[in-house]
Order: C-alpha cells, then structure tokens, then sequence
C-alpha cells in the first residue's frame, strides 16, 4: 500500500459496511450452540472480512494482506466484536503466529498464510505438552533431521486451541537434546492430516470442545516448513508471544468489552433496579478494562513500531486475565439463577465464557509465572530458590 | 515536548524536591513552568505530577494547572473537594464549604457548589475559616476551609468545571502513579536486603507475587493517564483517577506488609508515602466511589463508553 492512509476513515466505511451487511450477517450474531457451529460461523465472518479487504490491513501484500499498520485491523476487530459479532476463531491462533510466520519464513507465509487469512484454512498452535505447561522449555516433542530434507516428528501436544479440526499446526518441537532446553528447538509448519498425526478433543468443564490433544507418530515434515533455523525454535516462540501479548490480548479485551455491553443490554431489559452493589460491580470491571485497553494499545504500537516488548508484557497478560475474569464474574452474579439453571443457548454460552476466562490465567504461561517474570526481571528481586515458599 | 527536554525538566524538578524544603511552585515558576504548560500541558502535567508522587511531597503544584478563569480574565484557585467532585453544598439556601486549599490563602477562592455551580467567595472569609491541616498527613500543607454562607455573599463566576475537574483529576492520577512507583521501590529495595530464615524476604513468593501484582496495576494506571491525557475527556480522565487509586491501595497494602513493623514507624519512609496517597485518592473523589458511579452510570446508558480510536 501506498502513501498515508486514514485509519479514522477507514473505521469509518467499516463500521458503514457492517451497518450495511447486518440482515446477511444476522446468523453470525446468534450464539452457537456447539464447536461445530461457531467455527463454520467463524469462517463465513472470516471469509466475509477478508473479501471486503477488512482484515487484510496490516499484513504485508505478499502475504494477502493490503499493508497499513496492524492497529487498523486491531480496531476493525474491535469494532466487529462490539457490533455483537463473535471475532473468528480463525484469528485467535493466527493473530499469534501470523506474523512470526510472516517474519521467520517469508516464503512459507507467502505460500500458506493467504488461505488462513482468507479462513479457507484453520490453523493451530501446538507448544504445550503433559509435561511442559509453563515449564515449555521442557518439551520432549522430537524432530529428528533425517538429513534427506525431511524431519521426522514423534511425540504429543496438548491443550492445542481447535487442534481436533485445525488443518495445519505450528509446531514447536525438540530437534537437539533435551538437556539443552530452550536451546535446542525447532519451529515448524506441520500439515494435521499427514500420516501419523492423532487428535483426541478435550471436553472443557462447560462440555465445549475446543482444546485437544494431537499425537504425532513418525509423521514426516519437510525441512522447507521450518518457521526460522533449526535451533532457532524458541527465539521465534519468544517472537510470537509478544503478539499473544498485543494482538491476541486486544481481541480478548475487544471480546470482553463486548461481553459487558451485552451484560448491560440484558440487564437494562430486566426488571431490576440498579443497586449499589451491581454498580460498583460493574464499575470496577470496566476500571479494569480501560486499563487493559490502554496498556494493550501501547504494546500494539511498539509492536507495531517494530520494538521488542520483552518483558513488560507480563503486565499485559496479567491485566489480561484479571479483567476477562472480572467480566465474567460479574456477568454470573448478575445474571443469577438464569445462568446457572437455564439451558438455553444463550445461559450456556455464559457459562462457556465463565470457564472459559479462568483459563486466561493460566495459557501462555500462568499468572504466577507472570509474576516471576516481573520480580526476576523488572523488579529485580531476589531469585526465589528451592527453599523459597 | 522532546525526550531530551523532558529529562532536563524532570532531573531539574527532582533536584527541587530533594533540596527545597518550602512549596516548589516559586521554583517552578522560575524554571518557566508557565511557559512549559502552556507548550504541551498534557506532558507537562504527566512529568510533575510523577515526580511529585515519586518524591513524596506536598506542593501547590495542582494549583497551577487547576484553577479558575473569570470573564475578566482574572484567575482564582480553586477550593479543592475531598471525597467528592464538589467543595460544597447548597441546603436550604445556605451555601456549606467544606474543601481544601493547596497553600495558605492569599486571594479569593471558587468553590464548586453540588448544584454544579461556581461560587467566589471573598478572600476574607476564606481566611477566616481557613486552618492549616493536621489529621492524617500533616505533611500535606493543606489548608481546610470550612463555613456556611449566604450565596449571596459570593459572586457566581461561569466557569467550565468539566475542563478543571478533568486537568485535576489527571494530574492526581499521575502523582498516585508517582507515588505507587516510589513506595514499590522502597519495599523492593528493603525486601531484596533485609533476611530472614537465612535468606532475602523478597526470595519467597508470596512478597515476590504480591509487588509484581502492584507493578502490573501501576502499569496500567500510567496508561489510563497518558491515555486521558491524549483524549482530553472528563470519563478518561475519571477513569484514569479512579484506577490510579485502586492500583496505589493495593500497592500500599502490600508495600506495607512487606516492609514489616518498621514500615509501620517514623523511622521509615514509607508511611509518608502512604499518608500522601490517601488524601490524593480523596482528592475529587475517592476510587471505590467513583468505580460505583461509573458503573451506575454504564447500567443507566445500558453501553459501555467507546473507547478512543488509536
């Protein structure tokens, strides 16, 4: 893309064509009733936004995308979601890895990107495993380079986000020993329906299937899926959880916002008179979502500058999850015995969203491994040994 | 304002606080304060006010940025409220002060009224129901003006609250940060020296996890700051206050736990700090107040306020 562009304008027209579109997109608004239903909702929105050039902001040409700053697609996110459409699925794992693929593999994003873009494709993120949540470092998935171009991946990953229906997986995986730890990693783009790969669904508490394990045996992945250099697998990982930091936090911030104005709407529907203890309730949890939005628009402009965020985006993530939280808190209580004993759609979609905002704490690394983070390195602090309590 | 300019000024507002012992505004004003505000108020007000937080003091400082024009053109401090947006109420067609002034008085002052108006009242009957504040800060230098008046003695002056309520809450917002900064340092700095159980109290979790907690609030807070600095809007710039306040209570809380009993003394800095924060926090309002209207007004719109385009 040429010259300046007007990102207020922009938003503008957006704002004007999803105005335009409301009675097309109408089934999008309703909320699913399964897994099934919300991603074939999220591919038609996807495809919807991308053909319109909406979500093509901000990523290189080469790519699919238009150019422009990312912050115009951010906000048109925003928008949508406040609108009262669900932001897809589609881009909660590709907002993540998309541009650590885009900068660590251009040729591959260039080939692949264009189609999970459009949400022709679903894509997925394949870091943790049974014995590395946190601890990621501890990995034990292997790729062995077998020398003819080719690596060969053994092994399990677990709590991958759309892993039962995703098409493709970036895969961090254990190309040196395990001894070396973060050192001897390897980031690569894995097909899921190549021989050897398994997948198993996770029913979450609320019985959503979203999560899954993926079990990989022999499968064989070309070396020209490598995201970065063989060894270079957790520089890209660090690379790409600035973005869960930036872009995946602003949509979950957008989502949430979202989650409160609807709160509101129903409410102000019911009978109920405003107590003061609903109001401090509900004012505390937009405090916290202001704050969020402002930290978060911060960290997207650096990112967007091209600064490295490093650490302090563990304030991010911890602003995160305490106001996804908050928001669903108070949607339960406010909502009452509706939430917990009506089994309509809409009563067990809150619910979806209460279990789901407890895991905001604890993917991408958990709060308390946020909170080392900040003490070792921001604060400074004593390191807490083996003895530390 | 430029980085460069910005360091220039902030290391020369520093040196104030560390070695003037009176109110720096007269220092201020011969750096050419003035000048600056009225360069890039928004900048101007973020740098002082922090340093003002993170030095601890007191200061007529908030005079200079929040104050009164009258169509005349004369300019008037304001009669500051505590816990609330308005110094005063009017009842039964008595006008009752109660608010604070930021220095002794020295000319007349406007009071915001709950009726949403601005009364002047006479220099003179400031000063006589003015009287220097001990209670919870003595260090604060404020002086609380308490009387009951006719309205009719004072001179309604049109004024836009709106603008001065907003400039004051953000400078506010800005020394909380300042000074939710400062007393993480100090319980940062005393946790990482001081052992027990043979080692560093800041080497356990919980003291660790509690201070990152409150460097993550603080986090946010300086954001809401420059963000309504940015906006210029009376919600940001209430928002901004109010979660500055919350993110200093908790920070206070857990520097004062960690730092243990001799936190709790004289001898230690920390509860000048705490003391300070807490009339800050009133200042316009209180934050667990002020989150209670907010909310209260998002259940009356049935909207969440939309947020500032980037």
């Amino acid at each position: 893309m040429t010259a300046a562009v007007d990102t207020g304008e922009i938003l503008d027209q957006f704002a004007a064509a999803l105005s335009a579109a409301t009675e097309e997109l109408a089934p999008l608004r309703t909320p699913a009733p399964d897994a099934a239903t919300e991603l074939a909702h999220s591919q038609a929105l996807m495809n919807w936004l991308y053909d319109g050039g909406w979500t093509r902001w901000g990523w290189p040409e080469e790519v699919g995308g238009v150019g422009g700053s990312p912050l115009i697609r951010c906000q048109i996110l925003e928008h949508l979601a406040l609108a009262g459409y669900h932001i897809p699925d589609h881009l909660l794992v590709l907002e993540v890895v998309g541009p650590a693929v885009v900068q660590h593999a251009p040729v591959l994003a260039a080939e692949y990107l264009p189609a999970a873009l459009r949400g022709d494709e679903l894509w997925s993120q394949g870091f943790s495993e049974p014995e590395a949540g946190s601890d990621l470092a501890a990995l034990r998935t292997k790729a062995v380079d077998r020398g003819d171009g080719t690596y060969l991946v053994n092994g399990q990953k677990i709590w991958t986000s759309y892993g039962a229906c995703a098409d493709r997986i970036v895969l961090l995986a254990r190309s040196g020993a395990l001894a070396d730890r973060h050192r001897g990693l390897v980031m690569l783009l894995v097909d899921l329906n190549a021989p050897g790969v398994e997948r198993r669904p996770i029913a979450l508490a609320s019985g959503r299937e979203e999560l899954a394990e993926v079990f990989f045996a022999d499968v064989v992945v070309g070396a020209d899926r490598l995201i970065g250099v063989d060894g270079g697998g957790w520089a890209v990982a660090m690379d790409l959880l600035q973005y869960e930091r930036g872009t995946y936090a602003w949509m979950r911030m957008a989502t949430a916002t979202a989650y409160l104005q609807q709160l509101l709407r129903i409410l102000a529907e019911g009978p109920r008179e405003t107590t003061p203890r609903s109001a401090a309730a509900i004012g505390r949890t937009y405090l916290n979502l202001a704050a969020l939005r402002a930290r978060t628009a911060s960290t997207l402009r650096q990112l967007a500058d091209h600064k490295t965020v490093g650490p302090e985006t563990s304030v991010d993530k911890l602003l995160l999850s305490t106001a996804e939280q908050d928001v669903l808190d108070t949607a339960m209580v406010q909502l009452d015995a509706e939430a917990l004993l009506s089994d309509s759609v809409t009563a067990a979609s809150w619910r979806d969203r209460w279990w789901y905002s407890r895991a905001a704490s604890i993917y991408g690394g958990a709060r308390e491994v946020q909170y080392s983070i900040v003490a070792d390195r921001i604060l400074k602090l004593p390191r807490e040994n083996t003895h530390g309590r | 304002m430029d980085a460069d300019t910005q360091d220039l000024l902030r290391s020369s507002i520093r040196e104030m606080f560390a070695t003037e012992e009176g109110d720096i505004v007269d220092g201020l004003r011969s750096l050419g304060w003035d000048d600056v505000v009225a360069e890039d108020p928004d900048a101007a007000v973020e740098l002082l006010f922090t340093e003002q937080g993170a030095a601890g003091k007191a200061s007529s400082a908030l005079d200079t940025v929040a104050y009164v024009t009258d169509k005349g053109g004369t300019t008037h401090p304001v009669l500051h409220p505590l816990g609330s947006v308005s110094g005063a109420k009017v009842q039964a067609g008595c006008l009752e002060v109660d608010a604070v002034l930021l220095a002794k008085p020295s000319a007349a002052a406007v009071v915001r009224a709950d009726d949403g108006r601005a009364y002047l009242i006479d220099e003179n009957v400031v000063t006589a129901h003015a009287s220097a504040v001990g209670g919870f800060d003595p260090a604060s230098r404020l002086y609380r003006v308490k009387l009951d008046l006719d309205p009719a003695a004072t001179v309604v002056v049109d004024v836009d609250w709106s603008h001065v309520v907003a400039v004051a809450r953000r400078a506010l917002a800005a020394e909380l940060v300042g000074n939710g900064n400062a007393m993480l340092q100090l319980a940062t700095a005393q946790i990482s020296d001081r052992h027990q159980f043979g080692r560093p109290i800041g080497a356990n979790q919980s003291p660790r996890h509690r201070l990152a907690e409150s460097y993550a609030l603080l986090g946010g807070a300086a954001e809401l700051v420059r963000a309504a600095g940015h906006s210029g809007s009376d919600l940001d710039a209430r928002t901004a206050k109010a979660y500055a306040g919350f993110a200093v209570d908790t920070t206070s809380r857990s520097c004062l736990q960690v730092c243990g009993a001799i936190g709790l003394t004289t001898e230690h800095v920390l509860p000048g700090y705490v003391k300070r924060a807490r009339i800050l926090d009133a200042l316009y309002g209180g934050w667990s107040a002020t989150a209670e209207e907010i909310g209260a007004e998002l259940l009356a719109a049935a909207a969440v306020p939309v947020g500032h385009r980037l």
